[in-house]
């Protein structure tokens, strides 16, 4: 991140004003963090997805309520979480207006396409497999760089059960994935 | 090494910036963000946690008001006569005193009470 962009609490502040723009950058800043923990919850990234967007909707309801503005992170953390326990325990239905499509990234390779939705349906599978909680840390510390102090803040817990849930969780993802999946695959 | 990182991005949202931009706008065209607070709104907001925290004390200061009490026995004609214990239980006794009984009863100095 850039050093002179603008900080949480000036998006926040501007969003308040009115700034639907400001509002945008701050979804955009902390989509992938709001993403991972859904994806913990809920195993896909369709319904993953679904309660980002629920998440974010919420929290710009409540946007007011952030009395830390410097912590938005952590506040929206708790707000997906919450919302991703609660749609994970009844179930989900996929919203109506689906944006269409499970999404890939690799343009018009119909091959590569097909083998990135591969990889993507394995990793999904042997995430299903942790508990929640191995899920969140590796999510947030391998897909979105999350240190252990973070994680532990977020979890609630220390950032020694951090690194143990992260062990754990990469261990037992390397015995279903095999070594490979460390592999650079999909990297431009 | 088997605590280098996993490659997670084929998970990264991300990866397509097209997907993410899509996912944004809908985002951003479907939140409702509150109005600029004014003065009036602001009071507004600590009504509702005010008049929980009056309620809370009402019903503490009430409750010694509404408290049941605990009930005295009730007396009985034997105890505001004065009449002795021994006395009450022959004259509850099914079988008529007998002449020693009755003058011990009545010679007894401890009236029937609590």
């Amino acid at each position: 991140m850039a050093t002179d962009s603008p900080s949480d609490s000036d998006l926040i502040a501007r969003t308040l004003a009115g700034d639907r723009g400001a509002f945008e950058v701050l979804v955009r800043r902390h989509y992938r963090t709001a993403f991972s923990i859904a994806l913990a919850y809920t195993s896909t990234r369709a319904d993953a997805e679904d309660v980002c967007h629920d998440a974010f909707l919420r929290a710009a309801a409540k946007l007011r309520d952030c009395r830390k503005a410097e912590q938005f992170a952590y506040w929206l953390c708790a707000i997906v979480r919450n919302h991703a326990r609660n749609v994970s325990t009844r179930g989900m239905a996929r919203r109506a207006e689906s944006l269409g499509h499970e999404t890939v990234a690799s343009g018009h390779d119909v091959g590569r396409d097909a083998e990135l939705r591969e990889l993507r349906g394995r990793l999904e599978r042997a995430l299903a497999s942790l508990p929640a909680i191995q899920r969140e840390v590796v999510l947030l510390h391998d897909l979105d760089g999350w240190t252990h102090d973070a994680i532990a803040r977020v979890i609630g817990t220390s950032a020694g059960m951090s690194r143990q849930h992260l062990f754990h969780a990469r261990r037992k993802l390397r015995a279903m994935l095999g070594e490979d999946t460390s592999k650079e695959y999909l990297h431009d | 090494m088997t605590d280098s990182p996993l490659d997670l991005s084929p998970l990264d949202p991300l990866r397509d910036e097209h997907a993410l931009d899509a996912r944004i706008a809908v985002i951003a065209r479907d939140a409702t963000i509150p109005p600029p607070a004014d003065l009036f709104s602001e009071l507004a907001s600590w009504a509702r946690p005010a008049l929980a925290a009056a309620a809370v004390i009402a019903a503490v200061a009430a409750y010694p008001l509404f408290r049941p009490r605990p009930t005295a026995r009730p007396v009985t004609t034997a105890e505001i006569l004065g009449v002795p214990t021994a006395v009450v239980e022959l004259a509850r006794s099914n079988t008529p005193p007998g002449v020693i009984d009755l003058a011990e009863a009545l010679s007894a100095e401890q009236p029937h009470v609590r």
